[in-house]
């Protein structure tokens, strides 16, 4: 019995008899701690009081992110160090020297079938470990904020449950080492957010949301599995770096310095260092042993005339627009602003923070071969810019608080996608990072608005708030802050750097640099819309005389302290964050990517040398963005406070100019969505049936009928008829397999 | 024509004209009878092929078993004398039943058609022993004869070695190289017992399934 | 001969003799008892299984690693164990095993399935469960049979008890339409595989499996012997354009029967079709292999080509016409029937293999083929089961309408059903994902990557029924306030037990099929 146990899980049970750490095993607890959140809340919910179901999960998420934390600086120094006392004083000089070591712990195989395996094990290196480090510690604080928020729901324990299992499955994704393992934790984080809209699912309204969520992330799953395949077909496997080679043997977790043969995904990517115009590759370490062979049955079968470059171009769009999916890129957005019909601290955890940054994510990491295809980096970076303007123009005329930071999540959104698609993936993550802290602060603090208001959300009724709501008033302005890009706000370092690029890029990619000075172009005004929405905002909701009704006003008050306390925190890193900055920026590989540095390949400035004419290129196109972006954000903060504070203007709602028709309309395309795109697919369904029911019931059963009536004959019962036309199906069909089989 | 041809066809269009009148036919009672004769057909097609044993079998099963069992359930069943039993189809499902049935005929036909002769599993290894044979003639031929040509005794060589294999494949497949054709009554028995035993004790499975079926259709319902 | 030998069919005596037992026990129980019944059945269906462990055990032993398919012509030397036994009348390996193991599961729940209706008389006498018992006996030998012959009359014991059980639910009319139109057209295809043996046995003068290896000038004949074979056994299977029989019959059929003919029926078919398109098929070249001790034969197959085109245009049409025709329906049993053909169409999709394809290749589609009859097989037995449960009135509420807030009523089957549902839509972690999976990934590995694009997308497409399901189930409150709400569950512990215990094995599947891919 145990050897069966010990062979089904050889990382649990085996003597391993090398060297290793305790958290090294304890990696494992990072998802599973949640999962055991969700297990007592799903299955005890009865039993256990309220308080306790929120402590619980609550309690859940905060381990997971101290193991996190613990699992994270054991890979950043030295593992030999075994001592927690030493910690502290380390990590300073690891994120200036040390490489990071990444972590991966090997818990047995999950499928080997067919030449084709995929693996249990999980994978840290900086950036999983960083999008973790995310996830728990804005998601410890959102679980804390839910106990207050959610604190009069009936359904208080299935609320938690349902967000650690959401946790769970983001942190599967986010850790898995094979695509395979992201994916179900994919498709388990869109269940999640699935049943989180519809969490209140009394309302029909609501519960059509969540459909739609689900529906509209299907579609880019399928791009997402597709991709998935060609993969396979071109690799032969979905890891994304060698399983521990002593992990095969022994089956033990073990640190892997350095793959020792290129056997992921990512270390074959690592290994190509040309690829002629024949699609044949050239290797960096020339052993026949490693190479790459394409002439295998898969990758040939699959693709006979292709080269190497175009089937990793195709896979990439495919999970680009799986990516599109999961992160509402346009066209694929729609179901962003309609997720809001949820409870607002999973807007702010999943539709925020965390599950829409998914994509962004998956692009990063698989940053090698997207590497490979120029032209999907291009189409990548232009529906992130598309869909950055689109979706900040609509949020210009958007009245319900959740809907304004809906549409502004799916704008910065879309200059992750920007920042991806020009090659800076780090700035990408770190605008992931930033954005998380700030929009979360956005959330919870319209959410705490929301409380205030008695579940008012129209900004129209409110008004004046800042007297009543100090703490959230001060931590929401330092979170407008930081997404409008004022400077040294988190949301400054990332989103001017993201620009900074784009710029660069116009002078420096010969190829497509009109075309990244239209993105750049966009990109500004994007930012000044965004600027101006958001204290359009803050001043409808702070600033000016209450519009709320007498009730209502009665009952405003600022928000316990467990609900505050997050937003404080969360504050201190929207205004902090950004001074990461230097980590992100300056080191060689940071988060094991390109720097925006590399896209002009140079190596960073080191202190004391003297700049080369590169450096002073970059330098000089940085400070030119400069004074754009903050013109942008300035003007844009500027113009919003003398139309909504200065002037006290409330949109009316209705009538205006052809723009603000549009923008408020989200220019036509969610109607068309609804009345079209779904509606087609049902009539397509229909008309299947429809074409069914012509064919056999009308054609043959009521053309019979008439024919009879035609000889006069009485009508035959018509079941009878068509137990005889189905058999005249099988007939026909029979006889066209005999000739299809006869002449091949 | 031979006598023994005329039967033939007198048999065939005896089956077919008493097929067609079952299909036809708007008494049921009429039906089962033309049923009758068509089934007493097919034994003398049976006759024809030699296969006496299974003329038999199907005179005694089909014509006394079935049929009797047909006509007690027509002549039971009440509504015999109306005799109406289905009214006459369309013109256009007639059409297309008979276009695809003709289909389907010609397609049989023209199969059937190039089946040289009923396969004599004595072939390969009768040609075997002949190419044998040959071939030791080629090799050392007998007073008064040429030897063969090189070609010639290759060329031998190698269709021997693919009758060889083919009765090798057979024998693989099951195809009695020496299967005794004559005795077909006694093979039938031997097949049945040997060779064939699963399926022909599954067969009492399967009539076992029938009678329990049969009992689960006709029983009272009763309540529990 | 070697006596011995009978050892293999073990399992199926097994079940033949439960049956036996059942039909006799029921002439002595009191009608109040007839539950003890269709447990004792039960008890037949899991000796069998217990059965089939050890014979399985016995290959593992004999081969090591226990094959998966007697790919082609496995013979075996003078006095070693051999896998094709009774002078080829049936043939043991992994995937047979496999196929019996579906088998037996849907019998044992088509079993349970009527326990609950004990208020109609004739779902619940001896002879009812003795069908059942006999009908899964049928598909065993089935899935086993290795001759034509075998092959015939065990499909025909299969058949004539479904037929029979169709029609059990003598109540309700369309019960005996269900049975009448699926004996006249079952007839009929068996008719199609009749008239291919005889053109095989014509032909070949053989009714072994590997009979068109002899074919010789006769081969368009036994092209056309193949065919017909195939229409036959496709038309069990339910796949287009063979399909438009599964919806009425489905429909009508007794629940628990649905089951057994969506599940049992299907994994014997596909038995037959795998053994038809990697054995029939191909035709020998070589025999001088000796891998210990056994010989084997390498195989050449000038009628792949043919048959693989074929099959891919039929699992496209299946596929594509299963999903979209279930998208319209609002009763969940024709829902599922749908939902059942397109299945097959995935499943058509696992015998799509290279041209040249070898054994180890072959052996990798199998896997996916049976992983996936057994993961279909777990949630589709799963989800009748639920269904069969949801009575009122002795009423039958399989309308969408009737799962309107089951999950406030009966979490649990609520939770099941989800589990059955998101699984059959191929969500991971479920069975029903690595299933899709593997299948998609063994098409595109033989270069059929647009079928599985297709594949693909309607199975993406297919979530918008089942979901529906799930929908109905957590979404929408059930009854007003205050209402009582209706008793439409009928508790039955072994059911439930059964229902749970898919539900388990769905997610086992999926988290651990590592688990299972040991097994065979």
């Amino acid at each position: 019995m145990l050897d069966q146990l010990r062979d089904l899980f050889p990382g649990w049970l085996a003597r391993p008899d090398h060297y290793h750490t305790w958290y090294e095993q304890m990696l494992c607890l990072i998802p599973l701690l949640p999962l055991l959140g969700f297990l007592i809340n799903a299955f005890a919910r009865k039993t256990i009081s309220r308080g306790a179901s929120g402590a619980v999960a609550t309690l859940a998420a905060a381990m997971a992110f101290g193991v996190a934390l613990l699992c994270y600086m054991a890979c950043a120094i030295d593992s030999q160090v075994a001592t927690v006392g030493k910690y502290a004083g380390m990590v300073q000089e690891h994120l200036q020297s040390r490489p990071f070591q990444p972590m991966h712990a090997f818990y047995g195989t999950w499928l080997d079938v067919g030449g084709f395996r995929a693996n249990f094990g999980l994978y840290m290196d900086e950036l999983s470990g960083l999008m973790t480090l995310v996830v728990t510690g804005v998601g410890t604080l959102i679980h804390l904020y839910s106990t207050g928020y959610m604190g009069h729901d009936k359904s208080y324990a299935r609320y938690f449950a349902y967000l650690n299992l959401f946790l769970f499955a983001m942190l599967l994704l986010v850790l898995g080492d094979n695509l395979i393992l992201t994916f179900v934790g994919w498709e388990g984080v869109g269940l999640c957010s699935y049943l989180l809209i519809g969490f209140w699912y009394t309302d029909g309204d609501k519960a059509a949301a969540g459909m739609k969520a689900f529906l509209f992330n299907r579609v880019g799953d399928l791009g997402f599995l597709l991709g998935i395949f060609t993969l396979i077909a071109v690799f032969g496997t979905v890891d994304y770096v060698a399983p521990p080679e002593a992990a095969q043997a022994s089956s033990a977790v073990m640190r892997v310095p350095a793959p020792p043969a290129p056997k992921g995904m990512l270390d074959y990517a690592a290994n190509i260092k040309r690829i002629d115009p024949n699609g044949n590759l050239t290797l960096g370490q020339v052993d026949a042993s490693q190479k790459l062979d394409l002439s295998g049955t898969v990758g040939k079968a699959v693709f006979p005339s292709w080269s190497f470059k175009l089937a990793i171009g195709l896979a990439c769009l495919l999970l680009f627009v799986g990516a599109m999916g999961k992160s509402a890129q346009l066209p694929l957005y729609a179901w962003l602003p309609d997720a809001m019909a949820g409870p607002t601290p999973v807007s702010a955890l999943i539709h925020a923070a965390t599950m829409v940054t998914a994509g962004v994510y998956m692009v990063a990491r698989l940053h090698a071969l997207f590497l490979f295809s120029p032209h999907v980096m291009m189409f990548v970076a232009f529906v992130g810019t598309a869909t950055a303007i689109f979706a900040a123009l609509i949020g210009l005329t958007q009245t319900d608080i959740k809907k304004v930071l809906a549409y502004s999540t799916v704008s910065q959104l879309g200059y992750m996608f920007l920042a991806a698609g020009a090659g800076a993936f780090s700035l990408a993550i770190f605008h992931v990072v930033t954005h998380a802290f700030f929009k979360a602060l956005l959330f919870l603090g319209a959410g705490s608005v929301i409380h205030g208001m008695s579940d008012e959300q129209d900004m129209r009724k409110m008004g004046g708030l800042r007297k009543h709501m100090p703490v959230t008033f001060v931590t929401m302005l330092i979170g407008s802050l930081a997404l409008a890009g004022f400077p040294f706000t988190a949301g400054w370092f990332s989103k001017d750097t993201i620009l900074a690029v784009v710029l660069a890029k116009s002078h420096d990619d010969p190829s497509f640099g009109s075309w990244w000075m239209a993105l750049y172009g966009l990109g500004l005004i994007a930012a000044f819309c965004t600027a101006f929405y958001t204290f359009r905002l803050v001043g409808m909701t702070f600033f000016g005389a209450c519009r709320a009704d007498e009730k209502t006003k009665a009952h405003i008050h600022e928000s316990p302290a467990v609900m505050t306390i997050p937003l404080i925190t969360l504050a201190a890193f929207a205004l902090l964050a950004g001074w990461m900055w230097h980590a992100f920026f300056s080191a060689p590989h940071f988060l094991g990517m390109p720097t925006p540095l590399d896209n002009f390949n140079m190596n960073p400035p080191e202190i004391g040398v003297e700049a080369t004419e590169a450096q002073e290129h970059w330098h000089h196109v940085h400070l030119v963005n400069l004074g754009w972006t903050s013109l942008a954000a300035l003007g844009g903060i500027a113009l919003a406070l003398v139309v909504y504070v200065a002037k006290g203007f409330v949109p009316k709602g209705e009538g205006g100019n052809v723009f603000t028709t549009l923008s408020r309309n989200k220019f036509y395309l969610e109607a068309f969505y609804d009345k079209i795109v779904s509606n087609a697919f049902i009539l397509f369904a229909e008309l299947m049936h429809v074409a069914d029911v012509l064919l056999i019931d009308t054609l043959l059963v009521r053309g019979v009928a008439v024919a009879t009536r035609w000889t006069g004959a009485a009508l035959r019962s018509l079941q009878s008829g068509l137990v005889n036309f189905y058999a005249g199906g099988v007939l026909v069909g029979a006889l066209v397999i005999l000739y299809l089989l006869l002449l091949s | 024509m031979s006598p023994a041809m005329l039967l033939f066809w007198f048999v065939v269009i005896v089956i077919v004209a008493s097929a067609a009148l079952v299909v036809l036919s708007r008494n049921i009672l009429h039906a089962a009878f033309s049923l009758c004769l068509c089934f007493t057909g097919v034994a003398g097609i049976y006759l024809f092929l030699h296969a006496d044993f299974v003329a038999a079998v199907q005179l005694i099963v089909y014509v006394g078993g079935i049929l009797v069992l047909v006509l007690f359930a027509v002549m039971f069943s009440t509504h015999t004398q109306e005799g109406s039993v289905e009214p006459r189809r369309g013109r256009l499902a007639l059409g297309a039943g008979l276009l695809v049935g003709a289909l389907a005929f010609v397609s049989v036909v023209l199969l059937v058609k190039n089946l040289r002769a009923p396969i004599n599993a004595n072939d390969t290894v009768a040609q075997a022993r002949a190419e044998e044979r040959n071939l030791a003639r080629l090799e050392k031929p007998a007073q008064g004869e040429e030897p063969g040509s090189d070609e010639e005794i290759a060329a031998s060589k190698a269709r021997l070695e693919g009758l060889q294999k083919q009765s090798e494949y057979r024998r693989t497949v099951g195809v009695d190289p020496e299967n005794p054709i004559a005795e077909r009554r006694v093979g039938l028995g031997h097949l049945f017992m040997g060779r064939y035993i699963l399926p022909f004790e599954v067969a009492s499975v399967l009539i076992l399934a029938a009678l329990v079926g049969a009992v689960v259709i006709v029983r009272k319902e009763t309540r529990a | 001969m070697n006596w011995s030998q009978l050892n293999e069919l073990l399992p199926i005596g097994v079940v033949l003799t439960t049956s036996l037992v059942v039909v006799f026990l029921s002439l002595v129980l009191a009608p109040k008892d007839r539950y003890v019944l269709s447990l004792v059945g039960v008890a037949g269906c899991i000796l069998g299984l217990l059965a089939l462990g050890k014979n399985y055990h016995a290959l593992a032993a004999e081969y090591g690693q226990p094959p998966v398919f007697f790919n082609g012509l496995a013979r075996v030397a003078e006095g070693a164990y051999n896998p094709v036994l009774l002078g080829g009348a049936f043939v043991v390996d992994g995937f047979g095993m496999s196929i019996m193991a579906v088998a037996l599961l849907a019998g044992a729940l088509a079993l349970l399935c009527t326990t609950p209706h004990e208020d109609d008389s004739a779902l619940s006498t001896g002879e009812y469960f003795g069908l059942i018992l006999l009908a899964v006996a049928g598909m065993m030998l089935l899935a086993v049979a290795h001759d034509f012959l075998t092959l015939l009359i065990s499909l025909e014991v299969m058949s004539v008890a479904t037929y029979i059980l169709a029609g059990s639910a003598r109540r309700d009319v369309r019960s005996g339409e269900s049975a009448l139109k699926y004996l006249v057209l079952g007839a009929f295809s068996t008719a199609f595989l009749m008239f291919g043996i005889a053109f095989l046995y014509g032909a070949t003068g053989s009714l072994a499996m590997q009979a068109p290896l002899v074919a010789g000038e006769h081969l368009p004949l036994v092209k056309a012997a193949l065919a017909l074979i195939l229409v036959g056994v496709l038309f069990k299977v339910g796949a287009v354009p063979f399909h438009s029989w599964v919806p009425d019959v489905y429909e009508g059929a007794p629940t628990g029967i649905t089951a057994l003919m969506a599940v049992g029926v299907k994994a014997a078919a596909f038995a037959v079709v795998a053994r038809l398109c990697f054995e029939a098929f191909n035709m020998v070249k070589e025999l001088p292999k000796v891998i210990n001790g056994h010989r084997f034969i390498e195989i050449v197959y000038p009628l792949r080509e043919g048959w693989l085109s074929l099959f891919a245009v039929l699992a496209i049409l299946t596929m594509a016409l299963g999903n979209l025709l279930a998208m319209h329906q609002n009763n969940v049993k024709r829902m599922l029937a749908y939902s059942g053909i397109a299945h097959s169409g995935y499943l058509l999709l696992a015998f799509l293999v290279t041209p040249k394809a070898g054994g180890a290749e072959i052996t990798q589609h199998l896997q996916a083929a049976s992983f996936y009859l057994l993961a279909y097989g777990v949630m589709t037995l799963g989800a009748f089961g639920v269904l069969s449960l949801m009575r009122e009135d002795g009423r039958p509420m399989e309308k969408m309408e009737d799962f309107t807030g089951l999950a406030k009523e009966h979490p649990a089957l609520a939770l099941c059903m989800a589990v059955f549902m998101l699984s059959l839509a191929g969500m991971p972690p479920f069975a029903g994902f690595f299933a899709k999976f593997l299948v998609f990934k063994s098409a595109v590995s033989s270069g059929y990557a647009w079928a599985a694009v297709l594949g693909i997308l309607t199975s993406v497409a297919s979530l918008y029924y089942y979901l529906r399901v799930v929908v109905r189930m957590y979404m929408a409150p059930a009854g007003a306030e205050g209402e009582p709400a209706p008793a439409r569950c009928r508790y039955a512990w072994t059911l439930n037990l059964l229902i749970y215990g898919t539900g388990a094995l769905t997610l086992l599947l999926g988290l651990l099929p590592q688990w299972l891919s040991r097994l065979y």
